[in-house]
């Protein structure tokens, strides 16, 4: 269908390290202000601020670590100034965040509004900051020396082992920033579930008058909150302007500020959640600029990131409904509840939701094949293929459709949910091990290898996911009358 | 009576000043031509619009009895078609109004004939002279100019197919070389279609890597494509993304590749603080809008300036060529200086049809094309290449 050398290539670069180290570098400047933006949420205190917080932090560390080399002359300038520039940086955010928390908590201002006066300030301060200082609008290249952040390189050897190379090609030679950002995602965990300060803001978060009435200080917890989401936004402006690049342009943050606000709840307001959350936009950002050079109308891979949101949406809220469902079931039913099964329908639900919005992506894929065919080298090769993609995909959506509906059907007809499910799954795990296969030296056997495997994956993955319990004979137990 | 005395003198003086530097007498006694830049973005991209602001310092700077006023409309294109109105609506302040981009034609055609005895400037872009839907009254009061970068991008897609068959450091065997565009939208596509010609002039098998970035301000994302394109085995990156590609001079620096500027010479900027970087920028594609405005009030000044047209300057009228600095003298083999020379004087000697996606073009000498056209399927070019290759 396609130039068949280009298409080797790409797949290539997709299934490589070099492409799991680009999610990586992909992820990082999104997940250091989602963490932030989800310890400030469950404070009930959101910044929405953290754009504007970047780019400010994203400038001063330029600015500081430049002037560290006169300050301190050349040596030492080199050796200290990216450390200076952080420090800055990270100091800006915070001073960022709590003016904001002084504008909401102490003058009761909208936290909102107060959020969008930030976020303008900061485009806005840094541009006038910076032609103040360099004459210039744009950027600070050709003006200011930014220094950069040190890579991480990991022990040589490390590559010279089989498998192991494989990790040390993703993880070698990334920013210290990429690994404070994911350490990050494990303090806060720990900072929310198991310190006392973390608990009492969650607490604050859920209900501030409970949390009052315990003696939970709530003021000066939520100055806490904002000054920690200052603190991590700042630490990813940092890293957009001294680490993945080295210079500040304006508005160089290009909303990773907003999305940032989005990430936390689609990972279930849970750090780690968060993380991954992070690592899907990433994760379709990355795919986006590999997909990007084939010869197909470049909107289609611009869409993705924003398709994977609208998707990562949909199954968030039809799992939070489902989610509400089953606790008042647990409450209506006490000690009658079974548990287990309702786990295991939950996580298979997952699954088909999942498998219905992959075929939502198949037809709007359809769709753009017979609108532009020219794109996809003509007519006479774009109408077919686009017409099996939208009938398969179309098949999935009304096979998987009624377990989405009414989740009982997935206990009450195990086979035909199974059926559904392992289909499902086989088509996108044999593209997908098919296409990876082709990248290798069993190009030819590649479709009969990659379906085969594709079909034992799948069975695997349903029967992990709770397919396993139910086929085994387990059927919901009746509740037992309280 | 001192303070008319004084005036008179400042008079007398300035008008002296303006005789010895030869403006033309017409307007030496009138009061200065009031030129408003309108920019639709900001100042400060190192490229496109700094360039239209340098035409503007220049006259300045030469001593044209001009005042400049220049208007920044933000990155937000919701605001420039209001913004473009007001500035055109404020018709005590300014005489001649320049505006550029393929974005605003429409917006400035559409109102141009409300202001009858204001004249105008369009630049990287013709406003619609033929069509009344756009010029109402035929636009008689507009100038265009537009570059023919497909002239230049074709020498830039020359000199990058010489490139990734050299033997400069970092390069590997396969013909491969890239270009990312800010995104898909017409001027854009005609330098890709430049480009990729000109690669295929000096390679039958190269292959060009294309891709667009979808926003102008993204160093970030521009890195990361040009990241993926040097991991696909491009040689050389072509940007023509503004500020996102900005970062594709990070990523060549990086991965030890190389790449190409465009609009203004990139290198030559970047080398103030990052000498070693600028090395990675051998070159850069300059549409020269500075000189294109400057030559245009100068005309203007001398009343030649032929308003209801629009003008196409290639590599011929000095509108479009590569920056020829040190860095591009030091890097750069021989035989392939001498290549970009050869191939330069037979475009200026119409020698060579280049492709464009501008039907209007067609008739200015230039061959339709569409964006990833393999090297089989270019069009047969009369020069031969092959006397200047090494081996």
């Amino acid at each position: 269908m396609f130039d068949t050398n280009l298409v080797q290539n790409v797949l290539e670069g997709i299934f490589s390290a070099a492409f799991l180290a680009s999610i990586l570098r992909v992820t990082t400047p999104i997940l250091l202000p989602s963490l932030g933006a989800l310890i400030s949420d469950r404070a009930g205190v959101i910044n929405i601020g953290l754009e504007g917080t970047m780019l400010v932090s994203a400038f001063t560390g330029v600015v500081f670590s430049a002037y560290s080399l006169d300050w301190f002359g050349e040596s030492t300038g080199r050796l200290i100034g990216p450390w200076v520039g952080l420090l800055m940086g990270v100091v800006l955010g915070v001073l960022m965040a709590l003016l904001l928390a002084v504008f909401h908590l102490r003058f009761r201002a909208n936290i909102i509004l107060s959020g969008i006066a930030l976020n303008i300030l900061g485009s806005a301060a840094t541009v006038a900051i910076m032609f103040e200082l360099t004459g210039d609008r744009g950027n600070t290249q050709g003006n200011l020396r930014s220094m950069r952040m040190p890579f991480i390189q990991l022990p040589d050897f490390l590559g010279d082992i089989p498998v192991v190379s494989f990790f040390f090609r993703i993880f070698d030679n990334q920013s210290v920033m990429t690994w404070i950002a994911f350490i990050a995602v494990i303090l806060v965990w720990y900072f929310l579930y198991r310190m006392p300060t973390g608990i009492h803001l969650r607490a604050v978060g859920e209900n501030p008058e409970a949390a009052a009435s315990v003696g939970i200080r709530v003021t000066r917890i939520r100055y806490l909150a904002l000054a920690l989401s200052g603190l991590l936004a700042g630490l990813g402006g940092v890293h957009m302007s001294m680490g993945y690049l080295t210079f500040f342009q304006r508005d160089m943050t290009s909303g990773r500020g907003f999305i940032a606000l989005a990430t936390p709840y689609l990972g279930g307001g849970h750090p780690v959640g968060t993380g991954l959350a992070s690592l899907v936009f990433g994760f379709f950002d990355a795919l986006s600029i590999r997909v990007g050079s084939l010869e197909i109308p470049s909107q289609l891979p611009q869409m993705l990131p924003y398709m994977a949101t609208v998707m990562a949406l949909v199954i968030y809220a039809l799992q939070s409904q489902l989610a509400a469902r089953v606790r008042t079931l647990r409450s209506a039913e006490g000690a009658g509840f079974d548990a287990a099964f309702w786990k295991a329908i939950r996580q298979l639900s997952v699954l088909h939701m999942f498998m219905a919005m992959l075929a939502v992506f198949g037809i709007i894929i359809s769709i753009g094949m017979f609108a532009a065919p020219d794109g996809f080298k003509g007519p006479e090769r774009a109408y077919p293929l686009a017409t099996i993609i939208g009938a398969i995909s179309l098949l999935l959506i009304v096979l998987n459709l009624p377990f989405m509906l009414k989740v009982e059907r997935i206990g009450a007809h195990v086979a035909r949910a199974a059926a559904v499910a392992i289909l499902s799954l086989w088509v996108y795990l044999g593209i997908l091990f098919d296409l990876m296969l082709y990248t290798t030296t069993l190009k030819d056997l590649a479709l009969i290898l990659g379906f085969g495997a594709g079909l034992v994956a799948a069975a695997a993955i349903w029967l992990a996911l709770g397919g396993y319990y139910l086929l085994t004979g387990h059927r919901r137990r009746a509740p037992v009358p309280a | 009576m001192t303070r008319s005395r004084i005036l008179s003198l400042a008079l007398l003086l300035a008008l002296s000043i303006t005789t010895l530097v030869g403006i033309p007498a017409a307007t030496a006694q009138d009061e200065p031509l009031r030129i408003t830049l309108v920019v639709n973005g900001v100042l400060g991209d190192k490229s496109f619009f700094d360039s239209a602001q340098r035409g503007m310092d220049r006259l300045i700077d030469e001593g044209y009895n001009v005042t400049i006023n220049t208007l920044e409309l933000g990155i937000d294109p919701a605001n420039w078609e209001s913004g473009l109105a007001d500035a055109m609506a404020d018709t005590d302040a300014y005489d001649l109004l320049i505006v550029g981009t393929f974005q605003m034609g429409e917006f400035l055609a559409k109102r141009v004939h409300l202001y009858p005895d204001k004249y105008f400037i369009m630049y990287d872009d013709a406003v619609r002279y033929d069509d009344p839907e756009f010029c109402v009254e035929g636009c008689t009061n507009v100038y265009s100019v537009t570059y023919a970068q497909n002239e230049g991008s074709f020498l830039a897609g020359v000199y990058a197919g010489a490139i990734t068959r050299s033997d400069l450091e970092g390069i590997n065997p396969e013909h491969i070389i890239g270009a990312i565009g800010g995104q898909d939208i017409p001027v854009i596509n005609d330098f890709i279609v430049g480009y990729e010609q000109g690669a295929c002039l000096v390679n039958p098998d190269n292959q060009t890597l294309i891709q667009y970035a979808g926003g102008w301000n993204d160093p970030a994302k521009g890195k990361e494509i040009a990241l993926a394109m040097y991991e696909q085995k491009a040689d050389i990156v072509f940007q023509i993304a503004g500020g996102t590609g900005v970062g594709v001079f990070e990523a060549a620096y990086e991965q030890g590749k190389y790449a190409i500027g465009v609009d203004s010479d990139q290198a030559l900027i970047i080398a103030e603080t990052d000498p070693d970087q600028a090395q990675h920028i051998l070159t850069s594609m300059m549409k020269n809008v500075d000189n294109s405005l400057y030559r245009a009030v100068d005309l203007f000044l001398a009343g030649e300036l032929p308003f209801g047209e629009a003008e196409v300057l290639g590599i011929a009228e000095g509108g479009v060529g590569l920056a020829e600095n040190d860095i591009y003298e030091d890097n750069t083999p021989e035989w392939i200086l001498d290549l970009i020379d050869a191939v330069s004087d037979a475009v200026d000697e119409g020698a060579i049809t280049i492709n464009t996606v501008f039907e209007d073009r067609v008739e200015l000498g230039y061959n339709l094309a569409t964006v990833g056209l393999p090297c089989s399927e270019q069009p047969e070019v009369d020069f031969d290449v092959s006397e200047f290759l090494p081996e």
